[in-house]
């Protein structure tokens, strides 16, 4: 099995408590199985792009279950800016919107509000599971950060050089199964396109129909695409 | 497409009087453009600072929706189902994009398959 970075491995040892990122996708489950195993205290947290859809928490609970933990779910950065945006909303709902001066808001802001919110004012690593691998933005991203820690922006990339195999074979060896998101995408569930609606309407409709609860104008997403296949 | 991308308030922005029908006064704006650019910029740039200063001064804000359709269909379907209050202001994209011979009525390119397997 593939082995963390012992720079990071000493890192994590030194740190009380980290935070994690958790998307239900292998990296970040990946992650959430090291940091298990090295015994270091976490706290995961699940950005939703809509609330309450049953897939995800099904997701989620599932993992909780797994890795005895508890996930915090937060609202995703981009949902704010998709109601800033007034993305999907039809015009009776805009001036509305528009009237709540929403705040543009960042992951670091989220998990910041909710660790305050417990009363803690500490600062913590924040651990991400992301590859060097994954693409060349992301091999680009890597080459100034060689051992997979920012100490500037307090992160650390445990599964930085690790590629896809070695993701799956630890989650292999440790009985972890990938989420159903695997089965209908081949990757996790995380944005409100067309590439992942279709997948929503046909296999869990009435998630489909809570998107729509949020963004009703939700159909031209996939009246888009329908539109764009007839030219080609 | 229907598309509703965004409903822009635009402090600042006056479009009541703004020509869209760019083959006519603007081609012939361009021109004159072309001749002494920075007359030309210096004059829109007055235009707009007065424009601004002239609705600053008022507390009306006017809500614009753009949206772009694929084809008149589209429009009087979109129309059909959404109501425009009277604060909106419908800002065809299709009609301006046609003005300026963008030839809206086949998309560019082709967008990838969704990932349902």
């Amino acid at each position: 099995m593939k082995q963390i970075n012992p720079e990071i491995f000493d890192l994590l040892k030194q740190q009380q408590k980290v935070t994690l990122g958790f998307s239900g996708g292998k990296d970040s489950l990946a992650c959430a199985v090291i940091l298990k195993a090295l015994e270091i205290n976490f706290i995961p947290f699940y950005f939703y792009l809509c609330p309450e859809l049953f897939f995800v928490e099904k997701t989620l609970t599932t993992y909780e279950k797994l890795l005895d933990i508890k996930i915090i779910r937060l609202p995703h950065p981009m949902l704010y800016d998709f109601l800033r945006h007034n993305d999907f909303m039809p015009p009776p709902m805009i001036e509305y919107l528009c009237s709540l001066n929403l705040p543009k808001l960042t992951f670091e802001n989220l998990v910041d509000c909710y660790i305050r919110s417990t009363g803690d004012n500490n600062i913590y690593y924040d651990i991400v599971g992301m590859r060097a691998s994954e693409s060349f933005n992301r091999r680009k991203f890597f080459k100034k950060k060689q051992n997979g820690i920012d100490h500037i922006t307090k992160k650390i990339f445990p599964v930085f050089d690790w590629n896809k195999s070695d993701v799956l074979q630890l989650l292999k060896e440790k009985n972890i199964p990938l989420s159903d998101d695997y089965k209908i995408w081949n990757r996790s569930y995380d944005a409100m396109k067309y590439q992942f609606l279709f997948g929503v309407k046909k296999h869990y409709p009435e998630d489909y129909e809570k998107i729509k609860e949020y963004f009703p104008l939700i159909d031209l997403e996939i009246f888009r695409y329908d539109q764009n296949k007839k030219y080609f | 497409m229907i598309r509703t991308k965004s409903i822009f308030d635009f402090p600042g922005i006056d479009f009541s009087d703004i020509n869209f029908n760019l083959e006519g006064n603007e081609t012939q704006k361009s021109e004159d453009c072309l001749k002494n650019p920075e007359v030309e910029l210096s004059e829109e740039i007055k235009s707009f600072r007065k424009k601004n200063k002239e609705f600053q001064a008022t507390n009306d804000h006017e809500t614009y929706l753009i949206v772009c359709f694929s084809c008149k269909d589209d429009k009087k379907e979109f129309l059909k189902n959404v109501g425009l209050e009277k604060s909106h202001t419908l800002i065809d994209g299709y009609e301006m994009a046609k003005n300026i011979n963008l030839k809206p009525d086949r998309p560019s390119f082709k967008l990838s398959e969704p990932l349902d397997k």
